[in-house]
């Protein structure tokens, strides 16, 4: 094999790599779009191609999207102008004749999208060569494959085995390509199909192919592709670089005949009937009713912002009447606690990304090798340990200790569990308390969690602060940034002469979800599936700190002498927000500190009591124990429902109940000059909203290929992800249960909706500068509408240009028409 | 002396299953509590002396004990997949069918009649493919097919087992079957119900189905551990007149046992997911009890399946707590320790071994192999623990603290099974076995050296390298042979054969 062949073969198994997205471990779950190697096309091809390489759905069926349409989600209005955005010449369509009376062609085409034949589902049409060998004669070749993939990959991730020499690899997977005879040019397309057969697996080894940089993907291809060698013998090779015939769509007549039956037209129209329909391709069909669902879903959230802004009472409180500046991570969930707590008091709240900004490694006091607490989209630039602050020594210490006796305890367990011998007197001595304790846990959950906390020390949570994360490795300066950063939020605008409440609360979040082996999926994402307490703790030490300020003072964002800034934790599951390091806060804050403790309680009851009404819990207080259930598998929502992404002051979204459905991101477009900051929202916390909305949303249309299904039958494989059962294909996405309840969608798949109010300049210039943002808005896996002033209407960014948001206002008196007629 | 009110107690826990039947999971898991509880009620009068009858249906301390783990766990299981199977069309199904498995459970346990016994037998095989089909319906044939298949077997060797001892001895009450009166028919009858034993516990080489039913939902799983598979030493400890008091009963419960356990043991170690080691450590555990039975240790092989299933139930529910506890793992402090693993284990074996002693010492009871074993093992334990315990901690104090709990969990565990032994033993008439205790301690060897050549380096290769890839191949998840293929394309289709290929290309060493 000579080197350019061995370079291109290498290239081709890094372009077939992008069929499917990087999977985190489990212990620290991101969120990402399963096909975020198609993004180079526009949306509807990708989910296109994806159905012909996964056999997947991209789009809710028209069976349940006539649910969506039946319970009111949808109307019959959006669905009518839905109509005419995809078929713009509908009106001009010649009348049909039924029953001897003229039928507007669109009311015909509106029935057979309420009430047409559905299509068939989908189904993989890229196929492997023993893949069509086996379909010719109902053969179990690809079983066998898959059999002995599987088990390889579970055997490299659990460190059982070492791969193969790499260039020896690649030639064998090169003789094996010509013994099935796929030609040179194919052969990228082909390894794509061995993929897009195992994308769970694939999907691990891409993460650790980027991770330690070993080339496991392709050594997994050239098993694939020798077992399929193996298997074939002479019983085919490769034929054609199409795909099969797909299974056809509803045919024009059938679809006919449903209209006919719906409209109650007889047989004899039925021609009529089908010529019209010809102009509407069956599968477009799906493609408008989820244009209509997602102009339902963020339709009003639009109009309730240019809404709010017409009748602006805008009453910019001056900071010095608030009680506190809340800043809170962008995450959907901080929305309830957010409004909740304007609502209390004088509260001024603010979206940031959870991680505030600091790209860090921290290791906490106990030791051990510490977490990333940064996006992944980022390297950790520095590590920070803790280390017991100045004379609470002995109390950490004593902390340290503590720890050191509960691993301890897990070590003389693991002892035991993994010794030969001993497991059969284990079983039997551990038995006799392990029943009882399941059948607590089981039958009172609470109860059992608060036995186990005060066993364990928990619970008691100290008031005193013991430790702090040491920053003397990093420079003052650097830490000046990094708080102005967050003083660019719009906490410190200069019409207010930089002046700030008297306290500043940041506040990470994090969950806790016993039994699930993807507990950090749902904790904080921006700190890389971690707890975002210690950030908001490194962030508020630093602005705390008298050199950071008198930096800051010089830089003209001064921190004033009354000012304090406090970290906070929000658990989610239980909407419980914990004030951390709080005694360290000057004497004359106490009072404010007793005051934010109250309001948050009550804010955090409301918006626990709101989440119970959703999630069909009893009561806030059976919610709140949930998360301590081991056998509840929906602890929280985590961040279902989430469409939509705000860019922007608060006062846009202020008066309104966003229901936990839109990422908040504070931006002052007037503290804005050159753009820079909207363009960094736009490249690094847009682009993970949209991570996290394209996770959400093929999740909920296709739960067995781009989400993990039923969490009944998970079965966890180490640290690497779930298995479904005792083997075959990892997992990858979000369970059922965090997307569907029964027949209920608890996440409505609508793409994300970026709304800026910024100046449409910079983000033509965001868009220009950065190549991954401008596929996703021209490629329309984001809609992004921006407007550069209050009292203006949106208007949204395509391919072409900006465009008026309100396209479909013009058609929608004719939509009204159209609808009334029928 | 009989008791009214505890016959009233063993029927009511008779009954109250097939009526959680026909209820909503939510009152069934509640009902099969109460089960539970009467079931508690009716052991702890069995075990102060009284005899627990109600017609053909009897408690004793072991037999109560086993209903206790039925009901038991039925309840918690039940009573978790009401919110685990939340949405899921399947979850009355699992409720009707699981309540159903526990009736039969209880009445395997406490039936004092080998035909009705027989009957639970076949009904609990039937109800125990039902439940491994409950679930998702992709793969539902797939993961129960070969549960089928082995109690299709299991059925046979019981039920011709059983009418071979009815015919022999024209006796079918538990109580009346004399070993000695059964003649020439008892090594065939003792051999078929070993074999009818061994398939429902999952051991070699009927041992398949167990891991293959791990699609099933996790509660099934749970309920499978912790109810299902001990059905056949709980044969095999009340039919032991003509089982393992017989040669062949004994040396085939035995061999099976044995080689089993190992096999399991060695499986288990190449197993990376969470329920895949579960299944095949319930293999080795079972196995263990077979060996039990085999060298007559019934007390010993009862109190085993107890307090294993009570164990695997709860290690199956919480299946997925062990991402939280490597997480966990990285925020300790490292292991300071400066002396190694093998010197503290010789500090470790001698505290534990005097606790043991002490606790046997204490309790009064015959040092017999019914409660050395156990005591041998929980010495062990206790001193694999406090290794484990005093490698991450340093000073004497933790240290001392750890090998003082350690000896005091010891001496708890030896003193409760001394305990019940003693109250077992004198409320239930046990023989003795035929075959030597001391036979069970190769299988210790045998278990120590698989652990041990699993840790040492193969070069690619080897003999120990292949010997190691087998083992791994033999616990894949593999399909059922010819299930879905149809015979023309079986006679043509090459994948039928095992595949050739280098599966596991590369070096099986650890790193």
């Amino acid at each position: 094999m000579s080197s350019i062949t061995h370079f291109r073969l290498r290239d081709d198994i890094d372009a077939a790599a992008a069929v499917v997205a990087p999977s985190w471990p489990l212990s620290s779950v991101i969120a990402v779009n399963p096909l975020s190697g198609f993004e180079g096309q526009p949306y509807r091809q990708a989910i296109d191609r994806a159905e012909l390489l996964f056999g997947s759905r991209g789009h809710l069926t028209l069976a349940e999207y006539r649910r969506a349409l039946g319970a009111g989600r949808i109307t019959t209005e959006g669905l009518g102008e839905a109509l005419l955005r995809a078929v713009p010449d509908v009106e001009a369509l010649a009348p049909v004749s039924i029953g001897g009376q003229d039928v507007d062609a669109a009311e015909v085409l509106l029935a057979d999208l309420v009430g047409g034949a559905d299509d068939p589902a989908p189904q993989r049409s890229l196929l492997t060569v023993a893949e069509e060998a086996d379909q010719a004669d109902g053969g179990q070749r690809v079983r066998t494959i898959d059999l002995a993939c599987a088990e390889w990959c579970a055997a490299l991730a659990s460190g059982d085995l070492q791969l193969g020499d790499a260039d020896e690899l690649l030639a064998q997977l090169y003789d094996d390509l010509d013994r099935l005879r796929v030609p040179a040019y194919a052969q990228r397309r082909y390894l794509e199909r061995h993929i897009a057969a195992m994308a769970g697996w694939a999907s691990h080894l891409r993460w650790r192919d980027q991770t330690d940089g070993t080339r496991s993907l392709a050594a997994f291809l050239a098993l694939r592709v020798r077992a399929e060698v193996s298997v074939l013998s002479d019983a085919g090779w490769f034929q054609s670089d199409g795909p099969l015939p797909r299974p056809a769509a509803a045919s024009l007549r059938e679809r006919a005949a449903a209209v006919a039956l719906y409209l109650g037209a007889g047989d004899g129209d039925l021609d009529a009937i089908a010529a019209t329909l010809g102009r509407l391709p069956a599968r477009d069909r799906a493609q408008i009713w989820h244009d209509a669902y997602e102009r339902a879903v963020h339709g009003p959230l639009v109009a309730a912002i240019e809404a709010g802004s017409a009748n602006s009472t805008t009453s910019t409180t001056a900071p010095s009447d608030v009680l506190a500046q809340v800043i809170c991570c962008i995450d959907v969930r901080s929305e309830g606690l957010r409004r909740n707590l304007e609502q209390v008091g004088a509260y001024e709240t603010h979206g940031y990304a959870g991680f505030f900004g600091l790209p860090l490694h921290l290791v906490p006091l106990t030791g051990g090798s510490g977490t990333d607490q940064c996006p992944v989209l980022l390297t950790p630039s520095d590590t920070l340990c803790e280390v017991s602050r100045p004379g609470a020594e002995a109390t950490a210490q004593r902390q340290i200790e503590r720890r050191r006796l509960t691993a301890a305890s897990d070590d003389a367990w693991r002892a035991a569990k993994y010794h030969p011998v001993a497991p059969l007197a284990l079983a039997e001595g551990a038995g006799w308390l392990a029943g009882p304790l399941a059948a607590m846990r089981t039958a009172m959950p609470s109860a059992t969690a608060w036995i186990a906390d005060r066993l364990m020390g928990r619970g008691r949570s100290s008031q005193r602060s013991i430790a702090e994360f040491d920053r003397t490795s990093l420079s003052i300066e650097q830490q000046a940034t990094w708080v102005g950063g967050m003083l660019n939020l719009g906490l410190a605008s200069p019409q207010r002469d930089g002046e700030l409440a008297p306290l500043v609360v940041l506040c990470g979040h994090t969950s806790r979800d016993d039994n699930n082996p993807a507990e950090s999926g749902l904790a904080c994402g921006a700190c890389a599936g971690h707890a975002g307490g210690s950030n908001a703790r490194v962030a508020a030490a630093m602005a705390n700190d008298p050199e950071v300020r008198a930096i800051l003072a010089e830089r003209g964002t001064p921190i004033g002498d009354g000012t304090w800034f406090l970290a906070a934790e929000h658990d989610t599951s239980t909407d419980r927000v914990q004030l951390l390091d709080a005694d360290l806060a000057p004497a004359g804050h106490a009072g404010h500190l007793r005051q934010l403790c109250e309001d948050l309680q009550v804010a955090g009851d409301a918006s626990a009591h709101e989440r119970a009404t959703t999630l069909g819990a009893g009561s806030v207080r059976q919610l709140r124990a949930r998360g301590r259930d081991w056998a509840e598998p929906v602890a929280e929502l985590g961040l279902a429902g989430n469409h939509a992404f705000v860019i922007g002051p608060r006062q846009l979204t202020q008066r309104l109940n966003l229901d936990r459905r839109v990422f908040l991101h504070s931006y002052e477009p007037d503290d804005d000059i050159d753009g820079a900051t909207l363009g960094a929202i736009l490249t690094a916390p847009l682009v993970v909203a949209q991570w996290i909305n394209a996770q959400y949303n093929f999740s909920a249309t296709d739960p067995e290929i781009f989400g993990s299904g039923s969490k009944a039958v998970h079965n966890p494989i180490g640290d690497i992800g779930v298995l479904s059962g005792p083997g075959g294909d990892l997992r990858r996405g979000l369970a059922l249960q965090s997307v569907r309840a029964g027949e209920e969608l608890l996440h409505e798949p609508v793409r994300l909706l970026a709304v800026v109010e910024g100046s449409p300049h910079h983000i033509d210039a965001a868009i220009d500068g950065s190549e991954t943002l401008r596929q996703l808005i021209e490629n329309d896996w984001i809609s992004l509408v921006a407007r550069s002033n209050a009292g203006e209407r949106f208007s949204r960014r395509t391919a072409e240009g900006w465009v008026p948001w309100h396209s479909g206002e013009t058609r929608s008196q004719a939509a009204q028409e159209l609808v009334h007629a029928s | 002396m009989k008791s009214d009110a505890s016959t009233l107690l063993l029927a009511a826990t008779l009954v109250l299953p097939l009526l959680a039947a026909v209820l909503p999971i939510r009152l069934a898991g509640r009902t099969i509590a109460v089960a539970a509880l009467l079931a508690g009620l009716a052991t702890l009068d069995a075990l102060s002396g009284s005899t627990v009858e109600a017609g053909t249906f009897a408690i004793t301390g072991l037999t109560g004990l086993f209903a206790l783990l039925v009901t038991g766990m039925g309840a918690t299981v039940l009573s978790f997949a009401t919110r685990a199977l939340r949405d899921e069309p399947y979850q009355q199904r699992f409720a009707t069918v699981g309540s159903l498995l526990v009736a039969s459970g209880v009445v395997l346990a406490t039936a004092t009649d080998l035909a009705l016994l027989i009957a639970a037998w076949v009904a609990t095989s039937a109800l125990t493919v039902a439940l491994i089909r409950t679930g998702p319906g992709a793969g539902s044939t797939e993961r129960s097919i070969r549960a089928r298949r082995s109690f299709w077997i299991s059925d046979a060797a019981v039920i011709v087992g059983g009418a071979v001892i009815i015919g022999a001895t024209g006796q079918s009450g538990l109580g009346q079957i004399d070993g000695s009166s059964i003649g020439a028919w008892g090594p065939l009858a003792a051999i078929l119900l070993v074999i009818g034993a061994a398939t429902r516990s999952a051991t070699v080489p009927f041992h398949r189905w167990l891991p293959d039913s791990l699609g099933a939902p996790t509660p099934s799983s749970a309920l499978l551990h912790a109810g299902v598979v001990n059905g056949g030493a709980m044969l095999l400890i009340k039919a032991a007149p003509v089982s393992t008091d017989l040669r062949a009963g004994a040396i085939l419960a035995l061999a099976l046992g044995a080689v089993s356990c190992v096999f399991a043991e060695a499986v288990m170690l190449t197993r990376a997911d969470v329920k895949g080691r579960l299944a095949w450590s319930t293999i080795a555990q079972m196995s263990f009890t077979l060996v039990l039975c085999g060298v007559g240790l019934p007390l010993a092989a009862g109190l085993h399946l107890v307090a294993h299933g009570l164990y695997k139930g709860n290690l199956f529910l919480g299946s997925g707590s062990g991402v939280r506890a490597l997480v966990r793992g990285r925020t300790a402090p490292p292991p300071i320790s400066r002396l190694d693993g093998r010197t503290l284990g010789l500090l470790a074996l001698p505290a534990m071994a005097v606790a043991a002693v002490l606790a046997v010492r204490m309790s009064g009871a015959e040092f017999t192999a019914n409660l050395a074993i156990p005591a041998f093992l929980a010495t062990v334990t206790g001193a694999a623990a406090a290794t484990g315990w005093m490698r991450r901690t340093h000073g004497f104090a933790p240290r001392a603290a750890g090998l003082a709990a350690a000896s005091l969990l010891v001496w708890g565990f030896v003193a409760l099974t001394a305990a019940l032994k003693v109250r077992i033993g004198t409320t239930t008439s046990l023989s003795d076995g035929i075959l030597h205790p001391a036979l069970i301690v190769p299988l210790f060897v045998a278990l120590v050296a698989v652990a041990i050549a699993r840790n040492r380096v193969r070069p690619a290769g080897s003999v120990q390298d292949r010997l190691w890839k087998a083992i791994r191949q033999a616990g894949q998840p593999t399909r059922p042979r010819g299930q879905l293929l149809s015979s023309r394309a079986r006679a043509t289709d090459p994948s039928t054969k095992p595949l050739a290929i280098p599966a596991l290309s590369g070096s099986l060493t650890r790193s």
